[in-house]
């Protein structure tokens, strides 16, 4: 039995990938679900980008769910394990194991193409397609799912410098978009799918070649693999908070006295946002970019994306569960966190109202006026309906499902998310009814954070580590 | 305040995590100026016990009093007696080790800068590295620096020198039989590596399945258990050798070695004068008193 095979074999059947089951599951049935039953019918407008909003965000899901999934890990087990090693096809494996993990995000895209071939509509080529059209249209579908699913799997891999092969790969499915709606004018053309699958063609060649290439691979040694994983592991921490963030955060803390509370909460501060301030020039760029992109893009995929920016949360190391033991108690754990979650919801705040203020002003300053952007003012405070959820699910997920991946949160919201979005495409509810909504649904989520940080930290295990066997 | 000189009180405590009973009825006393070794295979049950003495996790049953206080209701006062150097070694690693040890040292008002500055030369730490990119034995050493450095009573160490190299064992060792000189100092030490405990310990706890099955002083042990080498006078052993609790014989014509317990050396004197042989008693190492306890 070939690595392939085994490796297969065991994803399907071992229980340890229930997590990616999951998010699979999300996937497929609660993102596909609302693009068939929401999204389906609407008109393409010809010439527009506001055409196919939806098929936007799902050509981007497969690179997304690519990157977010335990990948490294993954990489390891496939290629690191010495029994692998010593088995026939070993070189071989990883170029196919990653090929055939790709093929299911392929088959997925050539599913949705297919109710938009048969859709009725203003484009007389959609009506009736000829069976020619349909295959191209399937085919390069096919095509564009492998190669941006598996361009984002094994991109750490093929990729020297990873942060600009993430960025040149994110650009992937954003060039394929391009061509569409800028040259072809509508994305469910075949002509455009003969051009979107040659280009994806050449990216899977590009990736085949690559990963068959063992030194590339890290010379195709296993101890030489981990290392180069371990190396680029540790791009994320290459970066530590600049100076500026010592001297504003323990100065303070020096302030308060030894032991108490506040030195505690302000020291806490430090340990929580130091490393989010360490990527001070990303946020500006992101700020920056989000302003142009996400101000261009349709309302729904704006808004989408804007309230997606509360999933940041999930990446914030709130003190309940610090493993290292400083002189905190429980009550000192409890109101640091409390304090912790308000400052994360705070910044991501004044993140989107930059982001409002940035667009309106290249708005302005392009001669369009204001409000002509995707973003509006009173779109911010979906950022923060998010975030107390987010944060007190993934403490759930962690003590009572074991699950320690931040990659189901962060599906489980986005999914919440469309079918949301669905719901009010569905309900046209007047603003004031959709404020209160939305208002009940931050009250609650603020009061269910802080049941139950108050549980975790009155009554859970502080120590967010599992020991081995019970240890 | 410590209770009754009591560093560390639990009784009858219970813990169990889902299908595993981690910890089964424990009862233990730690004293102020204790060294104690605690031993056990992996998933015995050392480190959930440690972690409950420090209070990051609550029993299902009994109770844990640490410094006088009930382990749950630890607070700044008490948790800045105490420090802990765990088996993960989990640090902050976005910091760089001068701005973990500077935010560290934030939280203690006791703060020994002097000992800081010799650890990070002894241990040849670099302030300027990245705490994420160190090796598994710089992050160690960082660890123990950052748990001693505020100079705390009661000091936890869970498998602190597993993944440091032989050197830097040994120089942890040596900082470690330092501080074991300040009277007031208590130390539990979780380990595999028993050459490197018992040079320290002056106390062992020996778990086994959740549970306490020795806790004895490291010299009560060792009286306890001693090793017995028979040489004949007469030439050839007799075929049976009249000795009491005997734990394991291994034997030649001539000589003979015995691993035994509960026999003084008078006893062990007058045994082998009786089957005419000269008896040198030597006492066990901890690790094959580990052995013998655990196996029994």
């Amino acid at each position: 039995m070939s690595i392939v095979w085994t490796t297969w074999k065991l994803t399907l059947w071992r229980y340890r990938y229930r997590e990616l089951l999951a998010i699979g599951f999300f996937f497929v049935f609660g993102l596909f679900a609302v693009a068939q039953a929401g999204q389906i019918d609407r008109e393409v407008s010809v010439r527009s980008f506001s055409g196919s909003p939806e098929y936007v965000a799902l050509i981007m899901l497969p690179f997304i769910s690519g990157l977010l999934p335990g990948v490294h890990a993954d990489e390891r087990e496939r290629t690191g394990r010495p029994m692998s090693f010593c088995l026939p096809g070993y070189r071989q494996s990883l170029r196919r194991l990653s090929f055939t993990a790709a093929l299911p995000w392929g088959l997925f895209f050539a599913l949705i193409e297919i109710p938009f071939l048969w859709r009725r509509g203003p484009l007389p080529h959609l009506g009736n397609p000829a069976i020619s059209d349909v295959c191209l249209c399937l085919g390069g579908a096919f095509l564009v799912g492998v190669a941006a699913g598996w361009a984002a799997g094994t991109s750490r891999l093929v990729l020297s410098r990873l942060q600009w092969g993430i960025f040149a790969l994110a650009c992937f499915p954003l060039v394929i978009v391009s061509i569409g709606v800028w040259l072809l004018a509508d994305i469910h053309r075949p002509s455009f799918w003969v051009v979107a699958g040659l280009v994806a063609m050449i990216v899977i060649v590009f990736l085949w070649l690559r990963l068959g290439d063992m030194q590339y691979v890290a010379r195709g040694h296993r101890i030489i693999i981990e290392d180069a994983l371990d190396k680029r592991a540790q791009v994320g921490v290459k970066r530590t908070a600049p100076h500026w963030t010592d001297d504003l955060f323990l100065p303070w803390a020096r302030q308060h006295p030894p032991l108490g509370v506040q030195r505690y909460v302000w020291a806490s501060l430090y340990g929580t946002f130091g490393g989010v301030f360490s990527y001070w020039l990303w946020i500006l760029v992101g700020l920056v970019a989000g302003s142009v992109v996400l101000g261009l893009a349709p309302r729904p995929v704006a808004e989408i994306a804007f309230a997606s920016l509360g999933f940041a949360a999930v990446f914030v190391d709130l003190p309940a569960t610090s493993n290292m033991l400083l002189p905190g108690g429980r009550h000192e754990r409890y109101y640091a966190t409390v304090i912790a979650a308000v400052a994360t919801t705070l910044l991501l705040l004044l993140l989107a109202v930059g982001i409002v203020a940035l667009s309106e002003m290249i708005s302005i300053g392009l001669g369009a006026g204001a409000g002509s952007f995707g973003f509006r003012l009173r779109s911010v405070w979906l950022v923060c309906v998010f975030v107390p959820w987010i944060v007190a699910l993934q403490w759930w997920g962690r003590r009572f499902l074991r699950i320690e991946s931040r990659t189901p949160v962060i599906a489980v919201g986005l999914t919440s998310l469309m079918v949301l979005r669905f719901f009010f495409e569905i309900h046209k509810w007047p603003a004031q009814r959709c404020l209160l909504f939305f208002a009940g649904v931050s009250v609650c989520g603020w009061v269910f954070f802080l049941l139950t940080a108050g549980h975790l930290c009155a009554r859970g295990s502080l120590a967010e580590r599992r020991l081995g066997a019970g240890g | 305040m410590s209770d009754n000189g009591m560093m560390v009180q639990i009784r009858g405590l219970s813990k169990r995590f889902k299908d595993v009973q981690a910890l089964d009825g424990v009862d233990l006393d730690v004293g102020r100026g204790r060294i104690i070794g605690l031993l056990g295979a992996n998933g015995a049950g050392k480190s959930t016990l440690l972690r409950h003495i420090i209070g990051l996790y609550l029993p299902d049953a009994g109770t844990c009093t640490t410094l006088g206080c009930d382990a749950a209701k630890l607070g700044p006062p008490e948790l800045a007696r105490i420090g802990y150097v765990h088996q993960e070694g989990e640090l902050i690693d976005w910091m760089k080790v001068r701005q973990l040890i500077r935010y560290v040292s934030v939280y203690y008002p006791t703060w020994n800068q002097q000992l800081q500055e010799r650890c990070v030369a002894e241990y040849e730490i670099s302030l300027e590295a990245r705490v994420g990119s160190l090796s598994p034995g710089q992050r160690q050493r960082l660890a123990i620096l950052i748990a001693i450095c505020f100079e705390p009573e009661l000091l936890i160490l869970d498998e602190p020198a597993a993944a440091l190299d032989p050197l830097a064992r040994a120089q942890f060792l040596d900082l470690l039989l330092e501080m074991i000189q300040d009277q007031n100092r208590t130390i539990i030490i979780s380990s595999h590596i028993l050459s490197d405990v018992e040079k320290v310990i002056d106390h062992a706890v020996i778990m086994k399945a959740g549970r306490i099955i020795t806790d004895a002083s490291f010299d009560e042990l060792r009286e306890k258990y001693t090793r017995v080498r028979l040489t004949a006078l007469a030439g050839t052993l007799p075929e049976t050798l009249d000795f009491a609790n005997v734990l394991d014989c291994r034997r030649s014509d001539s000589e003979a070695t015995l691993t035994v317990a509960d026999l003084s050396p008078e006893q062990i004197a007058t045994a082998a004068a009786r089957i005419k042989c000269q008896a040198d008693v030597h006492p066990l190492p901890l690790e094959d008193i580990y052995k013998i306890v655990v196996a029994s």
